[in-house]
């Protein structure tokens, strides 16, 4: 027996409390009404025959005050919630895996409707995750005496939202309160929860509810079935027609910063053909508007103009224009950020160097400072505040505070070195490339010619963008809290200065440590954690998210971390400054979610939950408060009746 | 119960002109009730020392041998008894039992009216009435009176009766019996509600020579009161307690004692030869008084 409501010192206290008032009603019961009568011998000669039923009249007034007791201990028990203990029992335990991504908000037509006709679902229609709901309070309702159950969501990660218990009231309020996530799943998290939950107990199950095919690392197989962990599967959700943005990314031209390139990528579920209309707004001011015919079942990257007059903040907007439904609307927009047209200060430190001067000079919004190295000190001391330094084959006494990007980094005596210079490599070349930075897009380097290079020894935490067989070539990193790019070769020793990628590569180098300053790339998937880099003096920053919600951000060595959660922009404000984040769902299997006909999880058919053993609830307050009502009624009768004598 | 005893009646509105106007209906129809006896009927009927000759009647021991008509005896063998009519009015004593048990119920009220009615026809016939109240002692008295016009005074007497104290009936009668010279009918109007017995009081006045009549005032409520559970009942005369818890099973109980101690009631005063008769405050003074004057032959 356990107490799940008052602790067993309360109910006594309750107990003790209504008792004496009951005693004290007894005794106040007990005081009789006065009646003047004309002759009580009468009455005497009566009651000396009755004797013997007066004495026992006394017992019952006993009795009724020990039912009384009885009736005020029930319900002071029944107050703590008691539970017959399940020590001994072997009811089942499941986990129940509710999947929380964004196609469970997905819509869909009326189940009458034939799931073979594209009917456009009602905006009234439940969700996914209310039919689940459903599922799940059925499953709950059906659950056994002695069966437990834990309910967690399971979206970018698992989260448990009740303990394994049998307290429906708890399950049911846990039930109601789900809601969709704007991200994907990953059932890993989920299972790996049931696994450490279900140790060691007895008849474990592990339920998935959601609407995809399954899909888990194969070694968790191997560990549910040596835990003998039964895997079972709630299925919701019906084909609908959906289309929605894959992916939404934006930049500005390097060499014409007015104007700026847009990659998005849009697709729909199977079926016929489907027309959209795509608007881009800036600022909510429509910029862009195009109709599109997609394939079913089909991506498509359109190829968009290069933008002019775009600002800051871009959204992309997807209509369905043929009228046939749109089930998930999180995927119809998605949002890009600009880095904002700021003017650079960049100090060049170089004993004289064209190549430089000229690719610097075609960014008509960079403030370039060339100075000699003689010069580095007085200048930094006198002039602070640039946004770059360039180290053209000389390095500083010290490390710098901001983003520097270095020339040939040979270290003299004195001066600092980024790296460890234990040799020089002849004659090397790209032989592998970060295909994915961001800093290599619109580039080739792979047959750059390089006369000679550094061989340099690269600290932890630094970032190879390419290298020959022998060494890095091109490194970024962080020193000393502020960014940096590192030519391990001089590039006038090459003949990149003669290529288009030369300019390119340093100015968004230069724009890179810009947006990493003070913005963003143009967009990131939901779910996923992103850093902000704060001043090193800011300890604490605030999240505001599309919704309006506002979040206290946990801030550290100057960065602060952020998981975009919702689609949409999202503003980092700390003291000195704000930042931006674009979110977007970017998930195809969420888009393009069409539930199967049946669940699946390692190719394998995933069946219904099993039945709990039928049976009384464990919750004992129910007939102590049935008992209690009885006894007042009967009391009532008996007392009213006089029952009592 | 209780809120009966509290009621208080208007002196002035119990012998009101409604109850004057019954009244002399009453007295005509007593009129013809008694139509056919002679007057000296409701004279004094003992052997008296009168002159005039009244009747003969059988003898009984313990008659006076003087009073033997011889003459009779020698022509009929039979020993009779000559009667003569005492040469005074009959006379009629009212003695109204005022112990605090009478208020209940009204009982008092009931015997103040159904007094007076008979004291109407009394005088109303010429006879000689005489009020008196009773409880431990003869705690009021209203000298023998005679003629119609005299109701008056017994109004006047009645009307501020209260009831007061305890009952001990025989000490009252003993009492009564003391200050009278004379005898006569003596009618009693009591609920007989005595911690000492009635049979002491009975016996008291019969022994003393009157013709006692009683009258026991009651009420039905008292055979059935309305009472249940748990209660402490207070006695109306002696302000002693009892509790008491009362169940229909114990009500039914209650109602058989009250009727076997009417039974025993009516028993004693038949054994004394006591004319008895039982009268209900639920039933109209007029109407209790004419079944009185059939039934019991209060004043015949």
């Amino acid at each position: 027996m356990q107490l799940l409501g008052l602790s067993l010192l309360e109910v006594l206290a309750v107990f003790a409390g209504v008792g004496a008032a009951i005693l004290g009603l007894y005794f106040l019961r007990v005081r009789r009404r006065e009646i003047l009568v004309p002759f009580a011998p009468l009455f005497e000669e009566l009651l000396m025959e009755h004797q013997r039923e007066r004495l026992f009249g006394r017992l019952r007034w006993l009795l009724s005050l020990l039912l009384a007791l009885l009736f005020c201990a029930a319900l002071a028990f029944a107050l703590g919630d008691p539970r017959r203990s399940t020590a001994g029992d072997a009811g089942r335990a499941l986990v129940v895996l509710v999947d929380v991504s964004a196609s469970m908000g997905s819509r869909e037509p009326d189940a009458g409707a034939s799931p073979t006709t594209n009917a456009a679902p009602n905006q009234a229609e439940p969700t996914r995750l209310d039919q689940a709901k459903r599922r799940l309070h059925r499953l709950v309702d059906e659950l056994g005496p002695s069966d437990r159950l834990l309910i967690a969501t399971v979206g970018e990660r698992a989260t448990p939202r009740t303990g394994l218990t049998d307290d429906v009231s708890v399950l049911g309020q846990a039930i109601d309160a789900l809601r969709p996530e704007q991200a994907g799943t990953r059932l890993d998290a989920g299972l790996e929860l049931g696994l450490d939950v279900l140790e060691g107990e007895a008849h474990p199950e592990i339920v998935l509810v959601g609407d995809g095919e399954w899909t888990a690392r194969p070694d968790l197989r191997e560990a549910l079935s040596r835990r003998q962990i039964r895997l079972s599967a709630l299925r919701v959700g019906r084909p609908a027609p959906n289309l929605g943005i894959l992916s939404f990314a934006a930049r500005r031209l390097p060499l014409d910063r007015s104007r700026a390139a847009i990659a998005i990528e849009i697709s729909a579920t199977s079926g016929p053909d489907r027309q959209a209309d795509l608007t881009i707004s800036d600022g909510g001011h429509p910029i862009y508007a195009q109709r599109l015919t997609l394939p079913g079942g089909a991506r498509l990257r359109p190829d968009l103009p290069q933008l002019s007059g775009a600002n800051h903040s871009l959204e992309a907007h997807l209509t369905p224009a043929d009228g046939l439904g749109d089930a998930l609307d999180l995927d119809d927009h998605a949002y890009a950020l600009l880095p904002a047209r700021r003017r650079s200060r960049v100090l060049a430190v170089s004993r004289g160097d064209l190549y430089l001067s000229a690719a610097l000079l075609l960014d008509e919004v960079l403030d370039v400072s060339e100075i000699t190295p003689e010069e580095y000190a007085t200048r930094v001391h006198e002039e602070p505040g640039f946004d770059v330094v360039i180290f053209d084959e000389w390095l500083p006494p010290s490390a710098p505070r901001i983003p520097a990007i270095y020339l040939r980094p040979q270290p003299q005596a004195g001066s600092y070195a980024p790296f460890e210079v234990t040799g020089e490599i002849v004659s090397p070349y790209f032989s592998r490339l970060d295909r994915h930075a961001s800093l290599l897009r619109f580039t080739a380097l792979d047959d750059v010619n390089i006369a000679r290079a550094l061989s340099v020894r690269t600290q932890p935490g630094d970032h190879v963008l390419g290298a020959s067989p022998d060494g890095p070539l091109l490194v970024e990193g962080v020193r000393e809290g502020a960014p940096f790019l590192a030519f391990t070769f001089a590039p006038r020793e090459s003949d990149l200065v003669l290529r288009v990628a030369w300019p390119i590569l340093l100015l968004d180098a230069i724009e890179g440590f810009g947006e990493a300053t003070h913005a963003r790339l143009s967009s990131t998937r939901t779910g996923t954690s992103e850093q902000v880099l704060v001043p090193a003096e800011v300890q604490e920053a605030t999240l505001l998210e599309p919704n309006g919600e506002r979040l206290a951000l946990p801030v550290q060595h100057g960065v602060a971390r952020v998981v975009a959660e919702q689609v949409g922009i999202h503003r980092v404000e700390f003291a000195g400054g704000t930042a931006e984040i674009a979110a977007n769902l970017d998930r195809a299997d969420e888009t393009l979610a069409e539930p199967p006909s049946t669940s699946t999880l390692w190719g394998e058919t995933l069946h219904a939950p099993s039945h709990g053993r039928p049976g009384l609830r464990r919750e004992l307050w129910p007939p102590l408060v049935l008992f209690a009502l009885l006894w007042l009624l009967i009391e009532s009768f008996a007392w009213h009746r006089r029952w009592t004598l | 119960m209780s809120g009966d005893t509290a009621a208080e009646t208007d002196p002035d509105a119990l012998f009101d002109e409604e109850f004057q106007r019954r009244l002399e209906v009453l007295a005509l129809v007593s009129r013809r009730v008694y139509a056919g006896r002679n007057r000296a009927d409701r004279r004094s009927k003992k052997v008296g020392s009168g002159i005039e000759f009244a009747d003969h009647r059988e003898y009984a021991a313990g008659d006076d041998f003087r009073a033997i008509d011889w003459n009779v005896y020698q022509r009929t063998g039979r020993l009779l008894v000559r009667l003569f009519e005492e040469e005074e009015d009959l006379k009629v004593h009212l003695l109204i039992d005022t112990s605090r048990s009478m208020q209940a119920s009204q009982k008092l009220d009931y015997a103040k009216r159904v007094a007076a009615a008979l004291a109407y026809v009394a005088l109303a016939n010429l006879d000689r009435v005489s009020l008196n109240t009773l409880d431990t002692a003869v705690r009021e008295s209203l000298p023998a009176t005679r003629g119609k016009r005299r109701i008056f005074r017994v109004f006047s007497f009645l009307a501020p009766l209260r009831a007061a104290q305890t009952t001990d009936l025989a000490a009252a009668a003993r009492a009564f019996v003391a200050r009278q010279r004379r005898r006569g009918v003596a009618i009693l109007f009591s609920d007989l509600y005595d911690p000492h017995g009635v049979e002491g009081a009975l016996d008291v006045l019969r022994h003393a020579g009157f013709e006692l009549k009683v009258l026991h005032i009651v009420d039905r409520r008292e055979a059935d009161p309305p009472l249940h559970g748990d209660l402490r009942l207070v006695d109306a005369e002696t302000g002693r307690t009892r509790d008491v818890t009362l169940t229909p099973r114990l009500l039914l109980r209650y109602r058989e004692l009250y009727e076997k101690r009417l039974e025993q009631l009516r028993a004693t005063c038949r054994d004394k030869q006591v004319v008895y008769q039982h009268l209900d405050v639920s039933t109209p003074f007029d109407e209790a008084v004419l079944s009185v004057l059939r039934r019991g032959g209060v004043l015949g």
